[in-house]
């Protein structure tokens, strides 16, 4: 009885359980019995953690035979290496080669420090079985101009600087769902003027069928670092690459990214696509009037959103000049808009101005929440504020 | 969820040593295997009794705690959220490795997708580190190895072990 029902455990579950295992604890298993020693050779799941050796030498010598016995007929799901020192690009270029032969699906790269190194291997950037590309490694990736992800579903990039054709690049990754930029930078370039390109034509195609984006986005998350340059066309670039995410239910920007709208000034509205199937939105904006003039213009383009979380950044050490001015609109999104949240309320003015206009024009609110780092005047009475949505709850945390 | 003025369904399920349990629909089709034996007797009597012969009476209790709590976090919309990573926490804390096994047949059995996902890892983060002594006992592996055969396989994967707990 007992034997049946480890043959049982032998033939999926613990195939499945080791599959959860470190490469490491994998190797283990070769020991447990003759019938087991071969199966770490076809497990698809692989996960490398230096911080399971003693020291660097030991890590690579041991990603080395393990990727080097394997079976590679049966292919790598998912690939992860964890890396507490520096990786040098000679090794990853054997390794990543090694799981690309092995028609690797996922693969997460990330190092703790700065990262000793050319780039990644070229061979990555044409992968055509990755499924998923996450990637952290401790120095700035400058992303190649020519790159194919034909079945790409995630990628999660940090610290990545991108070509000015990225965009362009990427949309051969048709299927891609969720793309997650934190820290990333894009290529500021010199395209003459912004306002000689055919920008008005394109916000026409844009507004008719969403065309030059991903049919199945679903979140994007665009955090995007400083950008030195000239204003406008720095403005108008990523203006262009938020573009190109336009298609997500869920979009989340950071303030750079309102920062470099805010370079567009009083044009932004034209360089700013339909968020056609945006439900949720959420920023990272300050109190100033520049950074309110861009959240009026993405609510303008985002037809059919339902949800706008908005968490509040203070500046103190830098002053901006406004670029962006323009108040908020009462658009088609106030008809849809059911909840908003607002993160480090502080009852400043134009804070206490959005509560009252969002009160006053949203039709179906169900639920403001304002959550607040310190106390705030009591002499503002925000639940005197009239409501256009009747069934609207106004929270303060 | 229920319509309203609908009474709740209840399925029967009888388990290898005989007992009966009664269970809130939503829960039971968790089960894959009780799903299809719906789908496949479409006009099988309300009180129809599905038998589990490879189930024993405790472990189906403890498969049934964890789907009504997991169908109500997803009613809840609490899907994925810090509750439901408490309750797992506190489901296996009190669970031997025994009982562990015992969860993991059976759900494998019933074909119960998210709790075998779960238990997989539970039972993963058990081994982790852990000697192959402690793997074989914990599997009831037998070791057919020689000693002289366990030592080749020690020199071939040299590189492969150091710095492994004994227990």
């Amino acid at each position: 009885m007992e034997i049946d029902r480890i043959s049982c455990l032998h033939d999926s579950i613990l195939y499945k359980i080791f599959s959860f295992l470190s490469a490491k604890d994998v190797l283990q298993t070769t020991l447990l019995s003759k019938s087991l020693q071969d199966l770490w050779k076809s497990l698809p799941h692989l996960d490398f953690d230096e911080s399971d050796f003693t020291n660097e030498k030991s890590f690579t010598n041991f990603v080395d035979k393990f990727l080097l016995h394997r079976d590679n007929s049966i292919s790598i799901i998912r690939l992860r290496l964890l890396c507490g020192f520096a990786c040098r690009s000679c090794e990853l270029e054997t390794w990543i080669s090694a799981a690309i032969t092995a028609r690797v699906q996922e693969l997460q790269l990330c190092s703790k420090y700065k990262a000793i190194g050319d780039g990644l291997p070229s061979s990555l950037f044409n992968c055509k079985s990755l499924v998923t590309l996450r990637l952290n490694i401790g120095y700035v990736v400058r992303f190649p101009d020519n790159f194919c992800f034909p079945n790409m579903k995630i990628i999660d990039f940090c610290d990545v600087h991108f070509g000015k054709n990225f965009s362009d690049q990427l949309l051969n990754s048709k299927n891609l769902e969720e793309i997650y930029f934190m820290h990333c930078r894009i290529d500021i370039y010199n395209s003459s003027s912004p306002s000689s390109l055919t920008v008005g034509e394109d916000v026409v195609a844009d507004d008719s069928h969403c065309s030059g984006t991903f049919p199945n986005l679903n979140k994007a998350t665009i955090v995007l670092g400083k950008h030195p340059g000239k204003e406008e066309e720095t403005g108008f670039c990523a203006s262009k690459f938020i573009k190109t995410f336009s298609n997500a239910n869920v979009l989340y920007l950071s303030n750079a990214c309102i920062q470099l709208l805010q370079y567009c000034g009083g044009n932004l509205l034209d360089y700013l696509p339909t968020f056609c199937n945006l439900k949720r939105l959420q920023l990272t904006v300050s109190i100033k009037d520049g950074d309110i003039g861009v959240l009026s213009c993405l609510l303008d383009r985002s037809p059919i959103l339902e949800s706008l979380g908005i968490r509040f950044f203070n500046y103190k050490f830098r002053s901006l000049v406004s670029r962006c001015n323009r108040e908020l609109k009462r658009g088609e999104y106030a008809r849809h808009l059911e909840c908003i949240r607002m993160e480090h309320f502080r009852g400043s003015k134009n804070q206490v101005e959005l509560v009252r206009f969002f009160l006053a024009n949203a039709q179906v609110l169900k639920k403001m929440s304002l959550y607040s780092d310190r106390e705030f005047p009591l002499s503002l009475d925000l639940f005197e504020f009239p409501r256009l949505s009747t069934s609207c709850q106004l929270l303060i945390y | 969820m229920s319509k309203l003025g609908q009474a709740k369904r209840i399925i029967f399920l009888k388990t290898a040593d005989g007992q009966l349990f009664e269970v809130d629909e939503p829960v039971a089709m968790e089960f894959e295997i009780v799903k299809s034996f719906f789908d496949e007797n479409e006009d099988a009597a309300d009180d129809t009794v599905v038998p589990l012969p490879n189930v024993s009476a405790e472990p189906l209790a403890g498969i049934i705690e964890f789907c009504k709590a997991h169908v109500e976090f997803r009613a809840n919309g609490a899907a994925g959220k810090d509750e439901v990573k408490k309750f797992n926490a506190e489901y296996i804390k009190e669970k031997s490795n025994e009982q562990l096994k015992e969860l993991i047949l059976a759900a494998n059995y019933l074909n119960i997708k998210e709790m075998l996902d779960f238990l997989t890892e539970t039972i993963a983060n058990r081994l982790k580190n852990k000697s192959v002594e402690y793997v074989r006992a914990f599997f009831g592996i037998e070791n057919d190895f020689t000693p002289q055969e366990e030592e080749a396989v020690r020199k071939e994967y040299e590189w492969a072990f150091e710095g492994v707990d004994e227990d």
